[in-house]
């Protein structure tokens, strides 16, 4: 059940009465959202529950057995045993089937012929996002950061629907008060719920479904039936796209979370105004990469160490970054791209530090050329992101360099216009546009009415027919 | 990569209501300036707004009904979608999509009036946007004494399977050097509705 569709419009205001409506009683709301959610779950596939649960239980059994025992060893193994299955379900269901593949085709190219046979699980929707999700849990437990749940909010804490199919990544410390405490039902903030719902409908249905059916897919289709500048703006089109799909998504699940009465963190800030790739990766998918830096950069060592320990931990946690997104060598690359790019910018800041040069106050000219470098920087690294295959993504970055001959015929005045729109509202403060939605919720409820109506169809009016998945769904 | 701060909560920068504002609705309450409501008012609020949107976007959610597949929900859809329409028809509240729909170029349902993709070095050819019944069409041996600066003409014609399929041949088309393809294709024809 996709966000933007009727089904789910009326799933969530069933959803919504039930809720509230058993809001007063702790345990029949929290089992109402644990059948809401399941039941969102379930109607992609409703054996993906079973998978939800078991590593629900698994998460529960893990915690309650560390938080018993007072031995470091036996807790660690504790842990260690529970990440091992957590990530080993994770593995087999997003794995196996590259994995098999790439071990046959080395196999053959050495003349062996096929050594594994074909393994293609169906790859359950979400399936990343609430293993990361369970494994913060159990970490967080062994820290003794958290005191374990019991298992009706762990399950809860999991499954919450509007999290579960592509984030943010909510930590236990941050979802699990919430579902302990009694929320205040008279008092809700429906409109600053609203926008996020209707900005994130805007962004997801009209900007990134545009952007994807008039110039991304036809020319990553068939890169050399295109123009250089084609390409070219196919890639930067492709960082707006999946911006705008991405966050789109976001914002919808954090206000559907507020209409609940549940906050969660922020996801995105801005990202396209980075002026280099660590500024970048605070502002994009804010909670997978505060995920990485806290359970997996810190852990191998951080940035404590000499400059290749550093290089290393930060290319690991970057490349596995890329392959969490999915299996394929272009994920892989992606990750390492920014990797290395991290790394670049690491060495120079500590050996400029090192050196005792002071970094100069930048110029407006040179904030400018930053953000443009690394914005490009980004737009390259998201042309692998994008490609079906390592080949792809080479044909489509050599059509930049070798199509200048050929005329350009996607680009239109509207298209240059939603890229650029989309990345000059990212250099403005953040919450342009909040006087306003104080105004129109201090106007009569009949307008109100009105005004969520009529931009309700504005939206499905400039979007296209029919809805296509979020990209982030698949991960 | 660094230390990078910790997921933030949403930070409510809003304006607070004067005290005159408060005391002129004292059973109103405020976030940062934004009203809030009770769940039962958001509820109507919601259900409200969808409604109307329901009126207002009738003939096109009516149309994706009836092309959608044989089944309880396309009945349920229709006999809410139909009379839904005919209401907004008559008191032609439909008329403000419609009229959005021809600024886009679409049909009056919505559907996109057709989807070129011009390929370069071609000479576009000149499809109507409705296609017209009885033209005539040439057929040419595209392949006869075809050459990189004097590439044959291909068009290649379809629904939105069409689309799907002609991007592929259009690329292996033109790694041949010698090819240059046209695809047209149109989405949501509705030929295949399946009453």
């Amino acid at each position: 059940m996709l966000f933007p569709t009727i089904d789910f419009a009326i799933f969530f205001v069933l959803a919504f009465a039930l809720a509230w409506a058993l809001s007063p009683f702790p345990a029949p709301w929290k089992l109402s959202l644990l059948g809401l959610s399941y039941f969102f779950y379930g109607w992609w596939d409703p054996k993906f529950v079973l998978l939800i649960v078991a590593e629900t239980a698994l998460a529960h059994v893990g915690a309650r057995l560390m938080h018993r025992s007072e031995d470091p060893k036996h807790r660690k193994a504790i842990l260690i045993g529970t990440i091992a299955v957590l990530l080993g379900i994770l593995g087999y269901f997003k794995y196996a089937g590259f994995l098999t593949v790439n071990i046959d085709n080395l196999a053959r190219s050495l003349g062996l012929g096929n050594l594994l046979p074909l393994i293609q699980p169906t790859l359950p929707v979400a399936i990343s996002f609430f293993t990361f999700m369970a494994i913060s849990y159990v970490i967080d437990i062994y820290h003794r950061q958290l005191e374990p749940a019991t298992p009706l909010d762990l399950a809860v804490y999991l499954a919450f629907f509007p999290h579960l199919v592509a984030g943010p990544i909510v930590r236990g410390g941050e979802l699990l008060p919430q579902i302990r405490t009694r929320r205040d039902a008279r008092h809700i903030d429906y409109s600053r719920a609203g926008q996020l719902i209707l900005r994130g409908m805007f962004k997801k249905v009209v900007v990134s479904s545009y952007l994807a059916s008039h110039i991304v897919d036809p020319v990553f289709t068939s890169p050399k039936s295109h123009s250089a500048l084609d390409a070219l703006f196919a890639a930067w089109g492709y960082a707006v796209q999946i911006y705008c799909d991405f966050s789109g998504y976001t914002d919808i699940a954090i206000g559907l979370a507020l209409l609940l009465g549940i906050r969660f963190p922020v996801n995105f800030d801005q990202p396209y105004r980075a002026v280099n790739l660590q500024d970048f990766w605070r502002r994009w998918h804010i909670t997978l990469s505060r995920w990485l830096r806290d359970y997996l950069y810190i852990p191998l060592g951080g940035n404590r160490g000499s400059e290749s320990f550093v290089a290393r931990n930060i290319l690991i946690t970057m490349i596995l970054g890329g392959l969490w997104h999915g299996a394929n060598w272009t994920f892989l690359i992606w990750g390492g791209l920014h990797g290395v790019g991290q790394v670049v910018g690491h060495i120079r800041r500590t050996r400029r530090a090192a050196a005792g040069i002071i970094e100069p106050e930048p110029t407006r000219w040179r904030h400018i050329l930053s953000v443009f470098w690394t914005f490009q920087f980004v737009c390259l690294a998201w042309i692998f992101f994008r490609a079906t295959s390592v080949h792809n993504a080479f044909a489509v970055v050599s059509q930049i360099f070798t199509g200048w001959s050929v005329t350009s015929t996607l680009i239109s005045p509207l298209m240059i216009l939603t890229i650029a729109s989309v990345i000059a509202l990212q250099q403005l403060p953040a919450r342009l546009g909040d006087r306003l939605v104080v105004e129109i919720s201090n106007t009569r409820l009949w307008i109100q009415v009105g005004v969520g109506a009529l931009l309700l169809l504005a939206i499905t009016t400039l979007g296209p027919t029919g809805v296509a998945p979020f990209i982030y769904y698949r991960f | 990569m660094s230390e990078l701060p910790p997921g933030e909560d949403l930070a409510d920068e809003g304006l607070p209501p004067t005290p005159e504002e408060r005391s002129s609705h004292p059973s109103m309450h405020w976030q940062q300036g934004r009203r809030t409501l009770s769940w039962i008012r958001v509820l109507a609020l919601m259900v409200s707004i969808l409604a109307v949107w329901l009126v207002l976007d009738s003939s096109t959610l009516l149309h994706n009904a009836e092309v959608s597949p044989v089944g309880t929900r396309r009945s349920l859809s229709l006999a809410l979608l139909r009379p839904l329409a005919s209401f907004a028809n008559v008191v032609q509240i439909t008329e403000l999509e419609k009229g959005a729909n021809r600024a886009l170029g679409r049909n009056a349902d919505g559907a996109p009036q057709g989807h070129v993709l011009k390929t370069a070095g071609l000479t576009v050819s000149t499809l109507p946007k409705h296609h017209t019944p009885g033209v005539t069409t040439t057929t040419i041996d595209p392949l006869k004494g075809a050459s990189p600066t004097s590439p044959a003409r291909i068009l290649l014609v379809g629904d939105s399977l069409g689309l799907d399929l002609g991007g592929s041949l259009q690329n292996s088309l033109a790694s041949t050097g010698i090819v240059a393809a046209t695809l047209d294709g149109k989405e949501s024809t509705g030929l295949t509705r399946p009453d």
